[in-house]
């Protein structure tokens, strides 16, 4: 079986994009770690499987990244800045990068996994090496700290009309 | 807080769940607080739709980058093969360098004296 690159990238680029706009909390940021994800794409061999497997296996390799981002981020912040550590934001949008960035790294990026980009608990287990039992349990667990972390905006969030697939109208 | 059962994400990710298990966890107050809390966090970590429609918009696949910026480097280099080229070939055509001019009786100095 041969994939096109190109439909690799159409296919999956904004499912990582937004993964990686909440992972790293910059456009700029996210649009780079994308493009990282297919040029190294393009210097490997893809493998032979189906959908799912493929996208797990993009995943898996943007968490990589993740991690090597975040790595950078801390020692980049470390050389930087040891002692100016910001005031939270009154901002919701930076509040919710914060109590992201306050999760267990893993929790964290199954999280994210389902609830940005969309992957099934199959694929989400296949890109991490995690049983599908656990895929639930971490990502039940980060939703109940992001709970306890996010009381304020979700209690303000909850006075406007919701969908269940968190979707706000086009 | 954290004994909400997780069949409240499985349900709310349409992953197989148990629907007694389910019934059981929103019979409670709790339950289906944690319902209604989970499906709100679910709208406050969603990515700001601007910012995805402008990455929509400006996407374009690294590969079709790579190709353009061969396209601009062959046009470059063709360019410059083209223009030297050119160049060579017009140097023939010019008029030489230099120019042999014969003294006109004009300009003939002028004798003066015996």
């Amino acid at each position: 079986m041969t994939v096109d690159p190109e439909a690799l990238f159409a296919a999956h680029n904004r499912g990582l994009f937004r993964y990686f706009l909440r992972v790293a909390g910059q456009a700029d940021a996210a649009r780079d770690l994308t493009q990282d994800v297919f040029l190294r794409v393009s210097r490997t061999a893809v493998p032979a499987v189906g959908d799912g497997e493929l996208k797990a296996w993009l995943f898996r390799i943007a968490r990589n990244l993740a991690i090597d981002f975040h790595r950078r981020r801390v020692r980049d912040r470390a050389a930087l800045a040891p002692d100016t550590a910001r005031p939270a934001s009154q901002d919701v949008d930076a509040a919710v990068t914060q109590a992201l960035n306050e999760l267990d790294a893993l929790d964290r990026d199954v999280f994210l996994m389902r609830e940005v980009a969309g992957l099934s608990y199959a694929e989400i287990a296949a890109a991490c090496d995690l049983t599908q039992d656990a895929v639930r349990s971490r990502i039940h667990r980060a939703r109940l700290d992001l709970r306890a972390r996010l009381a304020a905006p979700i209690a303000t969030r909850r006075t406007f009309p919701m969908r269940l697939s968190g979707r706000e109208p086009e | 807080m954290h004994d909400t059962p997780d069949v409240i994400s499985a349900f709310l990710d349409d992953e197989p769940f148990d629907p007694a298990a389910l019934a059981m966890a929103l019979s409670e107050p709790g339950g289906r607080e944690a319902l209604l809390d989970l499906v709100a966090l679910r709208h406050l970590v969603q990515p700001d739709p601007a910012v995805t429609a402008t990455f929509e918009r400006r996407r374009g696949s690294p590969l079709r980058m790579l190709a353009a910026v061969a396209a601009v480097l062959v046009a470059l280099v063709a360019g410059y093969a083209i223009g030297e080229r050119r160049a060579t070939d017009a140097t023939g055509e010019l008029p030489s360098p230099t120019r042999s001019v014969e003294a006109g009786a004009w300009q003939a100095p002028e004798r003066r004296g015996p």
